[in-house]
Formats: C-alpha cells, sequence, structure tokens
C-alpha cells in the first residue's frame, strides 16, 4: 500500500515537472492585449445638438444697433474698442463657408476664398486697417452647427456665413442689419415632376441640421427631413439620388444650379431668410460699426456692384435692391 | 463468491483466473498490457506531437501573413486617402506625380484585399469585413474622381464630394482594423494552442507510466525466470526510451522556439504596426482638419485621440483644442480625452528587453518633433492662418511623419524575419517524429512480443 502511494506520489511530482516545464516556455499575451487596446481608441462623436429655446422678442430680431457718428478713419480705431483691439492683433477673424458658391466659397485653383459674404468682410477689414488682404484678413471656414458656437467662444471675430437671423438666435449672438433677403426654397432635378414642398410628401428632402430650413421641413411638411452637417452635401446627396429634393435658402440652391444644370428651383418662398454678421455680445460697438459700414455700402452703391460681381452675372435672376436697414429705437 | 450462488462466473472471468495463476497465463497476459500500452504511448505522442505541429505551422504561416497584409492594407489606403486629401489642398488636381502616388496607393490596397480574401476564406467574420472594402473601395475612388472633375470647374461641390470620400475611407479603415484585430485573435490563439501545455503533461504521464511498466515487467520476468535480462525486452526499452527523449526534446524546442518568435517577433511586429496604423490615423486627421479651414475640430480632437495613445501627451501637448468643446466628446466620458497609452514606450522596452532600443528612442524622438510641429500647425489653424499651417504641414510635417512611417516599417519588416526564423524552428523542432513515431513503437512492441515469447514458450 506504502509502495503504491510512493509511486502516487511520484507521478505527481512528475506531472507537477512537466507543468512547470511548459509553463516556463509559454509566453503572454501582452503584446497583443496593449495593441488591440490602442487601436480600439474611440473616434469623437458629435454630440446632438439641443432643441431651440421657445424665446419671444420685444423687437423684430432685424432691428440693430444704430450707428454712431461717422465711421472712425482707417488705421485710427477709437481707444478701448473692440476695432483697436483687431487693429492691434493686426488681422480680423473671420467664420465663413467654404463651399456656397456666390456667398462664400473657398476658389482651390486660386487659393482664396471668394463670394458675397468675402466682399463684405473685406470691406470691413479695409473700414479698419485701410486695406484687405490675407494679411489683415484670417478666414475660418465653418460648418453650420459651429457658426454661433464660435461667436459665443469668441473664436472668431466675426461670422458672415449665411445665418438667418431669427429670436433665438439673437439671444445667443448680436446680429449686424440685414445685409442679404433670403428665402427658403425648393431645389429638385430637372426631370422630377415636383413644384414644392408640397407635392413631395413621403420624399426625402435635404437640409442642414441644424437650421432653420431643416425645422421648416420637420414642422411644415410631409417630407421625410434629412440633416447632414454643410448644406453642399445636400448637392452631393441630390447627385448619388440619395436625397429626392433640397429645401434650403434660394442664396444657397441658386449656386447649386449653377454647380449642376440637372437641377432646377421650384415653388415659392417658404419663408424670409433675412441674413445678418454675427458678433459676440459682449462687442456692441463693433455692431454699431459694421451697421455704418454696411449702411455706406448701401448708400454708395457699392453692395450693388458686389452683388453684379459676385453674382448677378452668373444668373439670370434679376439684381434685387439692397436691403433696407432697420434700427433699434 | 459461494454467495452468488448457482451462476457461473463469465467465460472471460474463468480465463483470467486461470491466466493469472500459471506462469505462462501471466506472461501471455503481461505480453498484452504491454502491446496495449505502447500503442497508448505511441497514440499519445504523435497526437501531441501533431497538435503542437499543426499549432506552430498556423503561427507561423497564415496567421502572421494575414496579420502582416491587414496592417499593410490599412497603410495603402489610408495613405491614398492623406495623398488624395493634400492633392486638394494644394489647388483641387494636383500634379501628376501625386495622381501617381495615389493610383499606387489603390492599386496596392487592391492586391492586398485580394490576398486577404483568399486567406480569410475560413473565417466568416473576416470574409464579412474584406466584402465590406471591396465594396466600399470602388464608391470612394468613384467620389474621389467626381471630386476631381468639380475641382477642374472651380465647383466648390467638389470639395464636398472629397469630404464625402473621406468620410467612405473612414468606415473602411474601421474595417481594415477590425481585420487586422480578428488575424491578431487568430495568432494568438494559435500561439496558445502551440504553447499549451495539456499535451505535454499528457506526454510525460504516459511515458513514465509506459517505462515503469516495461521496467516492472523485466524485473519481474528476471525474479521469477531466475535470468539475467531479456535482450529484446532491453533493447525495446532503449528504444522507448530515444523516442521519449526525442519527443520531449522536440516539444520543449519547438515550444521555447515559437515563444521566441513571439517575443522576439510578432510581439515587436503587432505593437509596431498598431503604432504605425495610429501615425496613419493622426496625419490623416491632419489634412482632413486643414480641408476643413476650421471646421475641423473633430479631427484635432481625434488626432491628440491617436497621438496620445502612442505616448502620453508632454505639458502643453494636450492640444490643439481645449477638451470642453462639443466637437470632443468621447464616448460616455463627455468630452474627455481616452487615456492615453504608451505604444512607443512599449516598442522601446520590447527592444531594449533584446539589446539595443537606440532606433526605437530615434523614433520617439521623431514622433515629439511631429507633435511638437502639429501643435504648431494646430496654433495656425486657431488663428485662421491656413496658408501657414498648410506650408507647415506640407514640408517639415510630412517629411516627420515619412520618417516615422518608413521607421515603423522598416520595424515591422526586421522583426518579421525574426518571427519567419524562430517560426521555422518551432516547425522544424518536430520534424521526424510523424514518421518515427509508429516505427519506433511498433518496433518496441514487436521486441517485447519477441522477448515475452521466448519465456512462454519455455513453459511448453
Amino acid at each position: 500500500m506504502s509502495r503504491r502511494l510512493h509511486l502516487l506520489t511520484r507521478l505527481a511530482i512528475l506531472a507537477a515537472l512537466a507543468a512547470a516545464l511548459a509553463g516556463c516556455g509559454a509566453g503572454s499575451d501582452k503584446a497583443t492585449q496593449t495593441s488591440l487596446a490602442a487601436l480600439a481608441t474611440p473616434t469623437p462623436g458629435a454630440k446632438p445638438s439641443p432643441p431651440p429655446p421657445k424665446v419671444k422678442c420685444l423687437y423684430p430680431p432685424t432691428w440693430s444697433l444704430r450707428p454712431t457718428g461717422s465711421l472712425p478713419a482707417p488705421g485710427h480705431m477709437p481707444p478701448g474698442s473692440f476695432m483697436r483691439k483687431i487693429q492691434q492683433r493686426g488681422y480680423l477673424l473671420a467664420g465663413v463657408n467654404q463651399n456656397y458658391k456666390f456667398f462664400g466659397y473657398y476658389d482651390t485653383a486660386a487659393n482664396e476664398y471668394e463670394g458675397l459674404e468675402i466682399d463684405l468682410i473685406h470691406q470691413i477689414a479695409k473700414a479698419i486697417f485701410g486695406k484687405a488682404d490675407s494679411n489683415t484678413i484670417h478666414f475660418k471656414a465653418l460648418n453650420t452647427g459651429q457658426r454661433i458656437p464660435f461667436i459665443q467662444h469668441q473664436q472668431v471675430d466675426i461670422v458672415a456665413d449665411a445665418i438667418t437671423i431669427t429670436c433665438a438666435r439673437s439671444k445667443q449672438v448680436d446680429f449686424s442689419s440685414v445685409y442679404y433677403d433670403a428665402r427658403q426654397r425648393v431645389l429638385v432635378p430637372s426631370s422630377s415632376g415636383a413644384k414644392g414642398l408640397s407635392e413631395l410628401a413621403r420624399k426625402r428632402v435635404c437640409a442642414s441640421n441644424p437650421s432653420v430650413p431643416y425645422d421648416y421641413i420637420r414642422s411644415y411638411s410631409h417630407a421625410i427631413p434629412y440633416g447632414v452637417t454643410s448644406a453642399t452635401d445636400c448637392l452631393v446627396l441630390l447627385q448619388e439620388g440619395t436625397v429626392d429634393a433640397i429645401s434650403t435658402d434660394d442664396a444657397i440652391l441658386l449656386g447649386f444650379e449653377y454647380q449642376d444644370h440637372d437641377t432646377k428651383m421650384v415653388g415659392g418662398s417658404l419663408g424670409d431668410a433675412p441674413y445678418g454678421m454675427a458678433v459676440n455680445k459682449a462687442y456692441p460697438g463693433f455692431v454699431r460699426f459694421v451697421n455704418a459700414v454696411l449702411e455706406h455700402m448701401i448708400v454708395d452703391g457699392t453692395w450693388k456692384r458686389i452683388y453684379q460681381t459676385d453674382i448677378g452675372r452668373y444668373v439670370s435672376v434679376p439684381t434685387p435692391a439692397p436691403p433696407t436697414p432697420h434700427y433699434l429705437p | 463468491m459461494v454467495g452468488v450462488g448457482t451462476r457461473r462466473p463469465a467465460r472471460p472471468i474463468v480465463w483470467l483466473r486461470q491466466e493469472v495463476t500459471t506462469t505462462p497465463g501471466r506472461l501471455r497476459l503481461a505480453s498484452i498490457v504491454l502491446i496495449v500500452g505502447l500503442v497508448v504511448f505511441g497514440v499519445v505522442t504523435a497526437a501531441a506531437t501533431a497538435t503542437r505541429n499543426d499549432a506552430a505551422n498556423a503561427a507561423a504561416t497564415s496567421s502572421e501573413r494575414l496579420l502582416a497584409g491587414a496592417d499593410q492594407l490599412y497603410a495603402s489606403m489610408a495613405d491614398a486617402d492623406t495623398t488624395a486629401a493634400a492633392t486638394f489642398l494644394t489647388g483641387g488636381t494636383g500634379s501628376a506625380e501625386s495622381r501617381h502616388h495615389y493610383d499606387r496607393d489603390l492599386a496596392s490596397a487592391t492586391a492586398e484585399l485580394t490576398n486577404l480574401a483568399t486567406k480569410a476564406r475560413n473565417s466568416k467574420d473576416a470574409t464579412a469585413a474584406v466584402a465590406a472594402i471591396a465594396r466600399q473601395l470602388p464608391v470612394y475612388s468613384g467620389l474621389i474622381e467626381t471630386a476631381r472633375a468639380n475641382n477642374l470647374q472651380g465647383f466648390p461641390v467638389g470639395a464636398a464630394y472629397q469630404r464625402q470620400a473621406s468620410g467612405v475611407m473612414r468606415q473602411m479603415l474601421v474595417e481594415a482594423r477590425q481585420l487586422y484585430r480578428l488575424e491578431a485573435r487568430d495568432l494568438a490563439s494559435d500561439y496558445s494552442a502551440g504553447s499549451s501545455s495539456g499535451e505535454l503533461i499528457a506526454f510525460v504521464l504516459v511515458a513514465v507510466a509506459i517505462l515503469a511498466l516495461l521496467v516492472y515487467a523485466q524485473v519481474s520476468l528476471a525474479r521469477r525466470t531466475r535470468r539475467t535480462l531479456n535482450p529484446a525486452l532491453v533493447v525495446s526499452t532503449v528504444l522507448i526510451v530515444a523516442l521519449g527523449a526525442w519527443a520531449l526534446a522536440g516539444l520543449i524546442s519547438e515550444q521555447d522556439s515559437l515563444s521566441s518568435a513571439q517575443r522576439n517577433g510578432s510581439d515587436f511586429v503587432q505593437v509596431a504596426a498598431v503604432s504605425r496604423i495610429l501615425a496613419l490615423r493622426a496625419q490623416g486627421d491632419e489634412s482632413l482638419a486643414l480641408i476643413a479651414r476650421g471646421s475641423g475640430e473633430a479631427y484635432l480632437c481625434d488626432f491628440d485621440a491617436a497621438a496620445n495613445a502612442l505616448e502620453p501627451p508632454r505639458n502643453g501637448q494636450l492640444t490643439t483644442l481645449s477638451s470642453e468643446r462639443d466637437a470632443c466628446t468621447f464616448g460616455a466620458a463627455a468630452n474627455a480625452l481616452p487615456p492615453p497609452g504608451n505604444l512607443l514606450g512599449e516598442l522601446t522596452t520590447l527592444s531594449a528587453e533584446r539589446g539595443s532600443a537606440a532606433s526605437e528612442r530615434k523614433l520617439d524622438a521623431t514622433f515629439e518633433q511631429y507633435r511638437a510641429v502639429h501643435m504648431r500647425i494646430a496654433g495656425y489653424e486657431n488663428s485662421g492662418d491656413f496658408h501657414d499651417a498648410t506650408l507647415l504641414a506640407a514640408a517639415p510635417e510630412k517629411v516627420l511623419f515619412d520618417r516615422l512611417d518608413t521607421g515603423l516599417s522598416a520595424q515591422i519588416d526586421a522583426a518579421k524575419v525574426r518571427f519567419q526564423r524562430s517560426a521555422n524552428d518551432a516547425t522544424s523542432a518536430l520534424d521526424g517524429l510523424a514518421v518515427a513515431i509508429p516505427v519506433l513503437v511498433v518496433l518496441a512492441a514487436l521486441l517485447a512480443l519477441f522477448g515475452l515469447q521466448q519465456r512462454i514458450k519455455e513453459y511448453r
């Protein structure tokens, strides 16, 4: 009995030895674990934007701050003003669009920005510095969702990027007086029989989100809203056949029509979209300054000239009258 | 026994009882036990060596090649997109040279994809990933061509097509990462199969048992018959001892080579390959952020995430944009970058274990310079100076990135050679045993039978 036990013990020892032998050669998978964990580094996702707050405005939100007196001479901005700060910094930091033909777009061949909004910024820079070039203006291209936050966080001085003035937005930023009266309309492929948004029930209609047109499609039509980060993506999706129509401001649709001759604008205006430039609420003096520049442009015909060069000569629609500025009492 | 009653014991029991009581009977029984034991030994040894050999072969060939292919596929596709983006940045349609570069990247991506498709046949997930990439690759190149056509006409919608294409590419890169992950997992399981101790323990136990049986048979035979040792049985024992030693040495050497292949080869390949993937991801983010001309916050955040996984940020390198921005939302932990890793440090540690880590330290330094340039670019972007940002990205940063990329691929290639060498050792460690085991075991069994038969004959 004891002999057998002895044998069993020996066998156990041997087995343990074999196990130890096997263990010493085996590697660990630490490298695999570490590298796979690193490979799984997450990609940032966009935070969902909160719904627009329900607010009321005492005056129409398009009424802006009245210019005070005459414009200071270029290069001599009044001490203590925001314009003085910009002058000392050496350049105006402007948020614009890089995709909207006619209004704000980046010309990759010429390596510069072009469009009506770009020329507006040029005029403002000229009023501050006396000249407008790549030294005195730095442009940042923004997508739709960034326009208001970039002003709120002071990442840019001013935004001229097809922003429709609304009551809700006027609580977040200050707006200049209106520089262009856009209207929300609908663009469809030339082959489409739809004559307006009402005939696009259960069809996919593209708009940038968040935006006024997007909310309009969602609230006032039977179409399925299709949101994108930049309205230009809508043209890509229309050309690919992913969406059936685009509904946004005619200012943007005009540019789409120009880039794709197989599209057409249909239906009447779905709503006014008065464009204003956005400025941080901390700088009412800058808003008055910008409004003074705008008023000058409208009075001396610069607005009409700019419209003609940037848009009028490319399209068949008649040149509209410049908007009439309204000021707060 | 009597209590069982009138029922007679079954025939085999009667036979066994008779056999055990007589000496020739015992000898016959002993020969049966020995033969069975030897056969069991042969089967166990053959199974152990065959399993290990298969796993070593799998680790050496299919998995490693697949792993290498997946990281190369990622590199080709990421490079194609970065090239297309850079071309777009510098004037829309680009030079013949950059066009060529892009075409070459796409061609090699297609070749690698075909290669992976044939090798991924037996994995459902890998096949799905390959199919997803194969489906999207033509979509991607179509979008790039449309972007070009629009850019040629000066239409800003070209930029939207470019963005769309990059979006498709990002999905494809996710699939490529998935492919890589699957292959890395396969390799890890091949390793654990190739060095699992189960076979070794079973083999040792069976070998010890059969040797004990052989020795016991001889000793008791010598005692019972009052003779010296039976030469046939001795030779049979020696054969089994030799075969056991050979198999044991083979198994240990296989395990040793395989673990050396892992330590010096594939561990290195994995860490370097993922480092390269992360570096490519950061570089892709950089060019996408530049194309966005100010709206590329999400890309800059992703750059930080990828760079931090390679190396924890130094003071002031966390970076680009403060992480409180909405664009930098990482999963559930809102507005926080994922915790930093230290993959490049891991690479240095791995090579320090092998001796010198000079070239890894150089890579580390290059990456630090690269990051410093990125900080300057991000600074320019922040102030809206995209002209200077683009210039900085085109010259110093691209040069540093290329140095990093070339350095990492050289590391990967060197580690692959080391891997192949050790893996070949692992597969050749068990060479010959597949033939030797049946031959020697049958020989040993015949000898044992012959030896015992001689004794049995003496009783007739």
